[in-house]
Parts: C-alpha cells; sequence; structure tokens
C-alpha cells in the first residue's frame, strides 16, 4: 500500500516566465503590504496589523513541514505575488495564499496557478485539490470553475470547492502556451 | 477552417466574462473591463478553446493578447477565422 503523499518545501520552481522562491523572513515586509492592501486581502484570513507577526509566522513556516509558501517572481527577480500549498488530506492538499501585484502581467494568474498544480500533482503526487473560496469573491470562483473546479458545499464563509488531476491535464490543454514546458524543481 | 465568425468570437468573450451583449467591439481592450483582468483572461482562453475545438490552447502567442482584436489576428493568423 502506497504511503499519502506529503507537501514539501522547494528552494525554487521555475516555469516559463515566473519563478516561485521558497519564502524567508526578508520577504515579511512584501508579504505584509500585500495582506494589507485594503482591496486584496478582504478576502484572505484576517492578518496582524503588526509586522512582528508576519516575521514570527514565517519564522514557525520555516522550521515545520507540511506546506510550501512561495514568492513568485518574475524573470529578473522582481516579487509579483504569493501562493501556498497547504494541508494534505490523504491524497488531497489546500492552496491558498494566492495575492498578485496589482501590476503583475495578465499572464500571471494563470502560468501561477498551472505552476503551483504541476509542482502538486506531478511532484508530489498529489491526486485531488480542496478549495475554500470566500463566498463574496466571485472572480476568484469564476477562475477555479474555468479551472474545472466543483462546487461541492459551503462554510459560513466560504464555498467548497473539489478538484483533480484529471481537470489539471484538461486545463493544461486548454493554456498549454502559458507553460509548455514541464516546471523545474529545486530542491 | 470551422466556419466561426468574428461576432462569434466576440460573443464567446463576453459571455466568458459575464459582460452584456454588445458591450464589447473589435476595438475594446483588457484593460477597459474590470472582469477582463489576469483571473478573467482563463475564462476567455477557455472559452475560445472550446469554440475551436481544441485549437486555442495550442497558440502560443494568445498567452499576449490583451485586445479584441489582437484575439482576432491571431486566431486569423492561424486559419481559424476569415
Amino acid at each position: 500500500m502506497s504511503s499519502n503523499p506529503k507537501i514539501f518545501k522547494a528552494q525554487k520552481l521555475k516555469g516559463k516566465t515566473l519563478a516561485f522562491r521558497d519564502v524567508t523572513v526578508d520577504d515579511a515586509n512584501f508579504i505584509f503590504s500585500l495582506r494589507m492592501d485594503s482591496k486584496k486581502g478582504r478576502h484572505l484570513s484576517q492578518t496582524s496589523p503588526d509586522i512582528r507577526d508576519q516575521i514570527t509566522w514565517i519564522e514557525n513556516y520555516t522550521n515545520n513541514d507540511g506546506e510550501a509558501y512561495f514568492i513568485i517572481e518574475n524573470s529578473e527577480g522582481l516579487a509579483l505575488g504569493t501562493i501556498r500549498i497547504y494541508d494534505a488530506q490523504g491524497d488531497s492538499f489546500c492552496w491558498g495564499s494566492w495575492i498578485l501585484k496589482d501590476n503583475a502581467p495578465i499572464s500571471t494568474a494563470i502560468e501561477s496557478t498551472l505552476m503551483m498544480y504541476s509542482y502538486a500533482f506531478e511532484h508530489l503526487k498529489f491526486k485531488k485539490a480542496h478549495l475554500d473560496i470566500r463566498k463574496d469573491h466571485h472572480q476568484v470562483r469564476k477562475f477555479h470553475e474555468f479551472c474545472g473546479a466543483w462546487y461541492v458545499g459551503e462554510t459560513e464563509l466560504n464555498d467548497l470547492y473539489e478538484y483533480n488531476i484529471e481537470k489539471f491535464i484538461e486545463l493544461q490543454k486548454q493554456t498549454n502556451m502559458y507553460l509548455p514546458e514541464s516546471i523545474v524543481v529545486e530542491r | 477552417m470551422l466556419n466561426i465568425l468574428q461576432s462569434d468570437v466576440i460573443s464567446t468573450i463576453e459571455v466568458a466574462l459575464e459582460l452584456q451583449p454588445g458591450a464589447l467591439t473589435k476595438e475594446s481592450r483588457a484593460d477597459e473591463f474590470e472582469q477582463w483582468d489576469s483571473l478573467g483572461v482563463l475564462g476567455v482562453l477557455v472559452a475560445l478553446d472550446k469554440l475551436f475545438d481544441g485549437k486555442v490552447g495550442k497558440i502560443s502567442e494568445m498567452a499576449a493578447v490583451e485586445s479584441v482584436e489582437e484575439i482576432l489576428i491571431v486566431l486569423r493568423q492561424h486559419s481559424l477565422i476569415d
């Protein structure tokens, strides 16, 4: 019997125009500024207004396994946003903390999503994903539905969706131009 | 050629972006519509790929289009519309 997949951090993931870099405490200011943005932050779990809490959170993240938190960068190393893979449950994972800067290229959302799913499904060997989407975040819900995610229920705050590797393979065909080659993973 | 008209392409983009019929013209640009942001672009792409029977996903230039006109030009270059 094979054991369930686990979430491992990676130093770097390289895509077509983007790279993911493992978060360090040096990123606290960048993450804090994104999360405190009133427009972007309203769809996220509440962020402490004290940056020291952000630093502590990242220190804890660095010292613990079970999640991978990345800075999304362009090819020049300019930070464009964040993305996180967490909450492994059997062969399913969750992702979130997905925030993109306003001036990120229009292709960033799709390429970063494809890179994240590629890492989770093809490298970490998950088969499914479970997603919590804020009920008031219509654009993100539509995005996940276009990816192929399906509604499975709700909580007071969130709509719950699921996704699987078969839907990802379908999505890869529809969006091949954003990530035509496999991602490169540096552990 | 799949016999799909320019107007079919524009209608498909409108539906994907949940815009009113007639909201888009050939001259419309992504940055003019709140819905046509980095999230909305996936809907446009998936809808066009379905309209053209899986042929759009293979066109590398589609990753860079930011207007209706640019989409129509790329589709024409690939002989998907007249």
